[in-house]
């Protein structure tokens, strides 16, 4: 079995720096067994030996019921895992290390990383870490994963020194009695007890007496045994930090904070800075493409064609081919774009700000404010930003975020609204289907909202510092990102091109064009073959444009159909059955029930709007 | 040891005290059960003749398994008609005094079908109503600049993020800004976190001396 490591701590402390540090090429993105959450795993090599490094999601703490937290809780206590490296920002040690004490209850071989010692320093803090490694009773780090500076110790420190924390914090009398008592009572370890006088757990009969010890502590305190938990590891948090800790406190001026955080101007900004983005997509994309496609042209669909096999194969072959140049071809002008700017948006800590200026438009439509940002991740790709809608505190909320997601035009339906609508009718028609999708996506949330209703639980966002985005962790980011993309999309645009490659060499699409000929005739106004493209777009959303030049017989379009129908042809393409991934992805998420019901909704409501306008046009 | 005699209100009442208090002391109990001392110690010994309680050195009993299933079935019995007793409109303390007196006499079947029926939330699953209290104003009550000790966090809404977040009862924070939608951002331990007006209600504080 190789020796595995696993990074732990809280979001934004620069774990999947170091994580990119450690393991460099060979990163997977997978699921822990019984989990849907991803997992990142990388390997690494110390003493010619293989290690496997984790990198566990980022939490505030461990005793959360949501599916993140439990997954975090179970990696922790996995015998498999040979240690943990807990990851702490130096800047805000403190919290940090709430999270760490935590961890150390589990009795699991660790180490700890202080990292953001550049950062700390500039701002006048410095950490002890030799006395805080004294008070932890494990190794102590110094590292900053920005500089590389220390992160070449941390294999060598979490393979041959790691071992169990001593530190323990003291809880309150009626708590540690109630510890005590379950322990005894249940067998079970400290640990075990604290979490079921939290409610967590899955043994119902130590829960139920927890429950009940728990009340009464509550009633005594008029605070829950949950609160009293939490404030003595924060008290003695506190104590630790206040040990190791020595801060000159550097104020920072927040002139331009307030700027962005009043609803004026701070709503126009918003509002420019995502058109602003969707522009630059639109307009870089487009001429980026352009060469990316010649370029597969050129090399490798040209030779595809003028060798001298079998038709099948070389049918083969060109799917395989036409995949690789579309993939790219979106990948990188348009996804690689938007990623850059998004990592830009993040880096420099503009998203949380944007999270509460849009928190009283998303409650109209049953979310909160940080729902914008998997809405925002949409527009790149619709796949990361169904898996972003975790963050949401209710399933509720998840399923609405999924429903207004799928419709979100991601970066291929891009392609197709550029592709047609851009080039052979008007700028304006292009930019007007986006308003059109954006009125509907409005729409369903208000919909929605009274269909499902629900309470709401506010929203509680850390606010990073404003600072100027750091170019190298914009680029890796959007490399993370992009690198993510190609491993889930690129293999289902593969099989599906081939698949579809098939499906036309054996004479399988021209039936289904005479059998859906009457929806999209009559209905839509469109051309029988048409239909065979929208069906393609189902496969790979950019498939319909390449499709429909394909069977119009001409890269032309505007020869063959009228301005209208390739308007209609652009909104029903943008509007109906997310892609293939996505559903794929709704169903490991939302289950079966739900990715069915929103595939209907949007068939259903690209075709209607489609229909709509074919009447309205005459 | 006579096992199937079914345990009197007094003696569940005790059985209850053991396990929601470990560690109570004799005087300490008998107050909480409102008995004198000696009629508390002739109740103990009859548990104990019955196998549910057992000696632990002292004087003092703590619950056989045993006495720790009635104790537990009592106590769910209790959470249930006083959650119950809350969602007619009852007070807290008088639902927690009537459900007392019902948790004795009412069957495991009843209770199964109530907790069904009410499904009573986690606190963490309620939604937050109103603000301020006996304890100070919430946090939406304050002006930028602003030092607020936190005096009890609303155990509703997000209330778990905040508190892991170290929104405490006794810690201070400074309010830095208040945001578009009356939402705040707090300093919180070093760090700047931001709270939506729902969740600004739920945190309650007095300003810092």
């Amino acid at each position: 079995m190789p020796l595995t490591i696993a990074l732990v701590g809280n979001p934004g402390v620069g774990k999947s720096l170091i994580f990119n540090h450690l393991t460099g090429v060979g990163v997977e993105v997978g699921n822990y067994p019984g989990s849907s959450v991803d997992l990142l795993s990388g390997r690494s090599c110390f003493q010619r030996e293989r290690i496997e490094v984790l990198d566990l999601p980022g939490v505030y703490s461990l005793d959360d019921g949501a599916e993140t937290e439990a997954l975090v809780r179970r990696v922790i206590a996995d015998d498999a895992v040979t240690a943990l490296v807990a990851v702490l920002d130096a800047t805000r040690l403190e919290r940090n290390l709430y999270l760490l004490l935590q961890v150390a209850e589990y009795g699991r071989p660790m180490v700890a990383v202080v990292n953001m010692v550049d950062e700390a320093a500039r701002r006048g803090i410095a950490v002890d870490t030799e006395r805080l490694s004294a008070l932890l009773g494990i190794p102590v780090l110094a590292t900053s994963a920005a500089t590389g500076q220390g992160i070449d110790r941390i294999l060598p420190t979490a393979v041959l020194e790691a071992r169990a924390a001593t530190v323990e914090v003291p809880y309150d009398h009626h708590v540690e009695a109630a510890v005590h008592s379950l322990a005894r009572s249940f067998g079970v370890d400290r640990r075990t007890a604290l979490q079921a006088l939290q409610g967590l757990g899955d043994d119902a009969d130590l829960l139920d007496a927890a429950g009940a010890i728990g009340e009464e502590i509550g009633r005594r305190h008029r605070m829950s045994a949950g609160q009293i938990i939490t404030t003595n590891r924060h008290n003695h948090a506190g104590v630790i930090a206040d040990e190791v800790v020595r801060s000159a406190g550097v104020g920072v001026g927040a002139a331009l904070d307030r700027l962005l955080t009043r609803t004026v101007p701070g709503v126009p900004i918003l509002v420019g800075v995502l058109m602003a983005m969707l522009l630059v997509v639109f307009l870089v994309g487009g001429v980026l493409e352009e060469y990316i496609v010649r370029a597969f042209e050129f090399g490798l669909l040209g030779p595809i064609a003028a060798l001298e096999i079998h038709p099948l194969a070389k049918e083969v072959l060109r799917a395989v081919g036409l995949a690789l140049q579309s993939g790219f071809g979106i990948a990188f002008p348009y996804i690689f774009t938007f990623y850059i700017l998004l990592a830009l948006l993040e880096d420099s800590g503009y998203m949380s700000r944007a999270a509460f200026l849009a928190d009283r438009a998303m409650h109209r439509m049953g979310l909160h404010g940080e729902a914008i940002i998997p809405l925002v991740i949409g527009f790149g790709c619709n796949v990361p930003a169904l898996m972003g809608t975790r963050l949401l505190a209710t399933r509720r909320e998840r399923i609405i975020a999924a429903f207004l997601i799928t419709m979100v035009p991601c970066s291929a339906r891009t392609v197709v609204i550029s592709g047609i609508v851009a080039s052979f009718v008007s700028l304006a028609a292009a930019f007007s289907i986006y308003m059109v999708v954006l009125v509907l996506i409005v729409l369903t949330g208000l919909v929605l909202s009274r269909v499902a209703p629900g309470p709401q639980f506010g929203m509680v966002l850390e606010m990073p510092q404003l600072r100027r985005p750091r170019p190298d962790m914009v680029l890796l980011k959007s490399w993370l990102r992009i690198k993510e993309f190609l491993y889930i999309a690129m293999p289902l645009l593969l099989v599906s091109s081939v698949v579809l490659g098939l499906f036309g060499y054996y004479g399988a699409i021209a039936a289904f064009q005479a059998a859906f000929a009457p929806v999209s005739e009559g209905l839509l106004g469109l051309p029988d073959y048409a239909s065979t493209a929208l069906l393609f777009g189902i496969l790979r959303k950019e498939m319909a444009f390449e499709t429909l030049v394909v069977l119009a017989g001409t890269a032309s379009l505007d020869t063959v159909m009228t301005g209208v129908q390739l308007y209609i042809f652009a909104i029903v393409s943008t509007l109906f059955v997310p892609c293939i991934s996505t559903v794929a992805v709704l169903r490991r998420e939302l289950g079966s029930r739900v990715a069915a019901l929103i595939t209907l909704y949007t068939v259903g409501l690209g075709i209607g709007i489609g229909a709509l306008i074919h009447l309205a046009a005459g | 040891m006579i096992m199937t005699e079914p345990a009197t209100d007094r003696e569940e009442d005790l059985l209850e005290a053991l396990l929601e208090a470990p560690g109570l002391d004799r005087t300490a109990l008998a107050a909480r059960l409102g008995l004198e001392p000696e009629v508390l110690a002739r109740l103990e010994e009859g548990a104990a003749a019955r196998g549910r309680l057992e000696p632990e050195g002292g004087g003092r009993y703590r619950l056989s398994p045993e006495g720790h299933g009635i104790a537990r079935r009592i106590a769910r019995h209790h959470r249930t008609l006083a959650c119950f007793f809350e969602q007619l409109g009852m007070e807290p303390d008088a639902a927690n005094r009537e459900a007392c007196t019902l948790e004795h006499g009412v069957s495991d079947e009843a209770i199964a079908r109530l907790a069904d029926h009410l499904r009573c939330p986690s606190p963490c699953e309620r939604p937050c109503e109103g603000r301020g209290g006996a304890d100070g104003q919430s946090l939406l009550d304050y002006g930028e600049g602003e030092r607020v000790c936190i005096t009890a966090v609303r155990p509703c809404g997000r209330y778990r993020r905040l508190m892991d977040m170290g929104v405490v009862p006794g810690e201070e924070v400074v309010v830095r800004r208040r945001l578009s939608n009356r939402a705040v951002v707090i300093e919180v331990k070093g760090c700047e976190i931001g709270l939506s007006p729902e969740c600004a209600a739920t945190v309650l504080g007095t300003p810092c001396p």
